[in-house]
């Protein structure tokens, strides 16, 4: 019988037809009740009838919000009608227990919760595949005698035609506040559904329209908001959780707050586009920080250091879900194995990634040799093991996923170490590369795109962004690479960002950004930024450094490939470079002078100053009588910036690109205006100043740190 | 109630002395219950040789869950009415025995075992104290008094040392160490070079056990040579070592001073050339 069940759950999802009396067999299966059918209702309802011999129950199950007084059961609630009590009870334990054991194997779309993550959602098109998913796909999804044929975007609602033997059924999708004239079915989330043409006088007509609207209900939700489709990102579903990482906090792609292991390992994976399963051999302690631990079938939250209710990750995460016993008898090599297995057949997706956990590691286990041992069975279906660290894991995407070359190389590139590809800054890059003419084939590290991948190795061009960190990550898809590597200085600036172009072109044999090319693409914001730099020469910027730290000024390494000295020179504002003598220079000997010709290769060597420093004391005494408005240190969390108040600051506020450059720009100056730390400095006199640290290095590594 | 636990180097015979003592103490009409604290369950065989060997670990795996744990039925009476419980625990080269170990111990504390139905608790613990999962007894506090079984090989003292490092390091917990069972290998020297090195410890030498072929023929016959042959030499011997261990108070119960390992082979070296 178990067989069997499992074997039914191969039907396909999105078919309402087949789902729905399914899980009614599936529900009466071994139970005093049988399900007659079920059918799903607006808000989100799903009803079941129940029979026992004369006796009839129906039980509502609300699949996606709570109910006032029923029987909580996942995201919603369980309440029966008709019958005795002693019926309704034995009902509801019925169909929580069927429930049950069904999430214990799988978790069928239809009475999923869904796009809990997506907040943001435009009344478009896209909208379609962005909320819903393979829950409705024109020409497959059959309700009865109707098929849903397709959308239309028609007077701000989205028009949903369901076809008919007769007759077409159109409903409507608006904003919630939109009073355009047909039946109002349902209000999921920040929307209304209207009946366009008929007033579902028949059953069919009516279980069609519960469908979609359930369905709606499903996908939305309270918190989910209608705007304009310019502000939405285009995430497909690979990639809805991108909105919430960290990388769009922060403009720079490589200033994330996390260790950069997490980076590596984790958001890598997270905010890759493609279908992609987690699975670990954890414990059940470890699955307490998911969100529903209700089966083996779990959803990966943000990550479990970052708990966030009601959010959940795209990806699907699952687990070997240990228990102590398993741990003291025998391990989860086994369960391991067969879930490996198991979502590869039913979930088909194109990455399998799997970690290990503390359990796993004590009692033994080896995930390794299990992943090694599953290669034969898989038929081609890449596992990712990063049990045994990250250090192979871009050169193993590149393995898994390039295909050997089909085309001679055109003008198209890679552009790797950029950043997640939904940054502005990057974006704008691709945009501006397009539009010359260079397709742009993937983006690849920190984070990826699966089909992209494929044409990974099709590129005649591999860019590089010029930081340690990418070099790390990317020497060992070198060997890999059929393509040249070029690795210009990072496009930050406008200047920047047309020396970067012109390095790419010019290793492509295209014609170079001309200035009245530079000047038609930055026609826009021209106006802008000469209003932005006169304002920005009235300030001033301190750079604290030390004097041995001068080798470290040019490179770009160094800063993580931000060169913000020539940005801010750029930008028109005065550079005060206040260098501190250390103990391993002698006094006579100052080094002054390379930073003297450091400042004469800027555009403006007279608006800037180079100021020695003595003492601690004396950088004290500068500081506060400075009239600099913004401050950059290399001492880690150095007090004596927001103490003479100053504003801090730090290369994380720099972006890529044109636009970049003006949102970096008009960044800055905000800070300058700000008045916060020249207001409330005499609150931070009591907190101690730390010393400078002995070892320069030490604080080179650590500037990622410094304000944020 | 006393509480003893007896440890010792893989093979010594923890489990011959063991099994002899909760023996000894139930003719002597105390009410004792013997834990065999080692996943592979051999502790009891000789106690209870007709019986089907339950274990806690094996029930918990079958029952799936640890709420309902039928602690009575795992309890097997043996001879002269000694109850017996067996720890048990995974396969080899599977799971983590320390940690059944530490969860049987955890499993009796929680269904009330040994409270006040027992006189003496006998813990017999796998071989050497290699995590803290087979120190349980003397952590969880099943153990008061330890005894090392020992011997005059290298190998057998140096386990024994290193058992009384598990002393020391749990010494907060009420235990102290009872003395050196010896199980002679008729080495050399073999009782002056063990009086010595229990000298050393800070402990005494407890009634040494003569090798003898009779507690092999026992134990092919799944007995204690208590039972199989009572009135040979060596069950006089085991009834003389129970004398002393009966005899035991807690001032003669000590923490041991365990040597470092350099000054563990100079032991061993000087032994070896006096």
């Amino acid at each position: 019988m178990r067989k069997k069940v499992l074997d039914d759950m191969r039907i396909d999802e999105n078919q309402p037809d087949e789902f729905f009396p399914f899980l009614s067999r599936y529900v009466s299966m071994g139970g005093r009740f049988r399900c007659e059918h079920i059918s799903p209702k607006a808000g989100g309802l799903l009803e079941f009838n129940l029979l026992d011999g004369e006796r009839r129950i129906t039980v509502v199950w609300s699949v996606s919000r709570a109910i006032e007084s029923c029987i909580p059961f996942r995201d919603g609630g369980i309440v029966a009608l008709g019958g005795d009590k002693s019926d309704q009870v034995a009902a509801i334990r019925q169909l929580i227990m069927r429930l049950k054991a069904l999430f214990a194997q799988h978790t069928p779309l239809l009475i999923e919760k869904r796009n809990r993550e997506i907040e943001d959602v435009a009344i478009g098109p896209d909208m379609l595949e962005k909320l819903f998913g393979r829950l409705l796909v024109p020409g497959e999804t059959r309700c009865g005698e109707y098929v849903f044929a397709d959308t239309a975007l028609e007077g701000g609602a989205l028009h949903f035609v369901f076809s008919g033997p007769e007759r077409e059924l159109v409903f409507a999708l608006a904003a919630a506040d939109n009073t355009g004239a047909g039946k109002v079915i349902a209000r999921p989330g920040p929307f209304v559904l209207f009946a366009l043409q008929y007033a579902l006088d028949s059953e069919a007509e009516l279980r069609a329209g519960h469908f979609l609207a359930y369905i709606l209900d499903l996908g939305t939700h309270y918190r989910m908001q209608i705007v304009a489709s310019s502000d939405v990102l285009a995430a497909t579903d690979g990639v809805k959780m991108q909105a919430t990482l960290n990388d769009f906090r922060n403009p720079n792609p490589f200033f994330l707050d996390e260790p950069l292991e997490w980076i590596n390992k984790f958001n890598a994976l997270f905010a890759c586009e493609g279908r992609i399963v987690f699975i670990s051999d954890c414990d059940r302690e470890c699955n307490l920080y998911f969100q529903h631990h209700n089966g083996p079938a779990e959803y990966f939250n943000l990550a479990p250091w970052n708990i966030q209710p009601e959010r959940k990750m795209a990806l699907s995460f699952r687990s070997t879900d240990a228990t102590e016993m398993d741990a003291i008898m025998t391990g989860c090599e086994d369960r391991l194995r067969s879930l490996i297995k198991e979502v590869a057949c039913r979930e088909r997706p194109q990455l399998i990634a799997v970690i290990d956990s503390c359990m796993s590691k004590l009692s033994g286990d080896s995930v390794t040799r299990v992943v090694e041992s599953l290669v034969p069975e898989l038929g081609g279906l890449p596992v990712l093991d990063l049990t045994m660290g990250t250090d192979n894991m871009w050169a193993r995407l590149i393995e898994f996923f390039q295909v050997p070359r089909q085309s001679p190389p055109d003008a198209s590139v890679n552009l790797i170490g950029f950043g997640h590809k939904r940054l502005p800054g990057l974006a704008e890059l691709r945009s501006l590369l397009q539009a010359a003419g260079v397709c742009v084939n993937t983006c690849f590290i920190p984070s990826f795109n699966i089909d992209e991948l494929h044409r990974f190795g099709d590129a005649a061009l591999n860019v590089l962004y010029p930081s340690p960190i990418v070099g790390d990550y990317f020497h060992k898809v070198k060997p890999l690479c059929t393509a040249p590597i070029l690795e210009p200085p990072a496009p930050y600036g406008f200047e920047g960002t047309r020396d970067w172009l012109n390095a790419i072109f010019r290793e492509l044999d295209m014609e170079l950004v001309s200035d009245e090319c530079a000047e038609k693409i930055t026609s826009q914001a021209a106006d802008t930024w000469r209003a932005l730099t006169l304002e920005s020469s009235q300030f001033r910027i301190s750079v604290v450094l030390m004097d041995n730290h001068f080798t470290a000024l040019y490179m770009p390494q160094t800063r993580l490939g931000v060169p913000w000295l020539s940005c801010l020179d750029e930008m028109g504002f005065g550079i005060d470079l206040l260098v501190l003598e250390t103990e391993n220079t002698t006094r006579n000997g100052r080094p002054l002078q390379e930073f003297e010709e450091l400042v004469q290769k800027f555009r403006r060597p007279a608006s800037h100053r180079i100021i020695p420093v003595s003492s601690e004391q004396e950088l004290q005494e500068i500081l506060e009588g400075s009239s600099s408005s913004l401050v950059y240190t290399e001492v880690f969390n150095d007090r004596r910036v927001t103490t003479s108040g100053k504003t801090p600051f730090s290369v994380m506020d720099f972006e890529m690109g044109f636009a970049g450059a003006l949102r970096t720009l008009e960044r800055l100056l905000g800070y300058c205006r700000s008045q916060f730390y020249r207001r409330y400095k005499k609150h931070l006199k009591c907190e101690p100043v730390p010393r400078f640290f002995e070892k320069s290095e030490l604080l080179l590594s650590r500037h990622g740190d410094s304000y944020h | 109630m006393r509480s003893i636990a007896f440890y010792g180097k893989g093979g010594i015979g923890k489990t011959s002395v063991a099994s002899c003592m909760s023996i000894l103490f139930a003719s002597a009409g105390r009410r004792v219950l013997h834990i065999g604290c080692d996943p592979k369950h051999d502790s009891c065989y000789k106690l209870v040789p007709d019986q089907p060997m339950r274990t806690v670990m094996g029930t918990l795996m079958q029952l799936g869950s640890d709420e309902h744990l039928p602690i009575k039925d795992l309890i097997m009476v043996g001879f002269k009415g000694v109850h017996c419980i067996e720890a048990g625990g995974p396969e080899p080269g599977v799971g983590c025995a320390g940690r059944g170990i530490t969860k049987t111990m955890e499993m009796l504390s929680l269904y009330g075992l040994p409270g006040k139905a027992y006189d003496v608790v006998v813990c017999d613990v796998l071989g050497d104290v290699v995590c803290g999962g087979f120190a349980a007894p003397m952590r969880i506090g099943f153990a008061k008094e330890i005894y090392i079984v020992v011997s005059g090989e290298v190998m057998a003292m140096y386990a024994a040392n290193n058992i009384c490092r598990a002393v020391v390091s749990n010494r907060r917990n009420g235990i102290a160490l009872g003395g050196l069972v010896a199980n002679l290998r008729n080495l050399p020297h073999e009782i002056e070079i063990l009086e010595r090195f229990a000298s050393t410890l800070g402990t005494r030498l407890l009634h040494p056990i003569p090798m003898d072929e009779s507690v092999q023929i026992a134990e092919r016959s799944s007995l204690t040579v208590l039972t199989f042959a009572p009135l040979s030499d060596a069950a006089r011997h085991y009834e003389a070592l129970f004398d002393e261990i009966e005899r035991t108070t807690p001032e003669d119960c000590v923490i041991p001073t365990p040597l470092e390992y350099d000054v563990f082979r100079k032991f061993i070296a000087e032994e070896s050339f006096r």
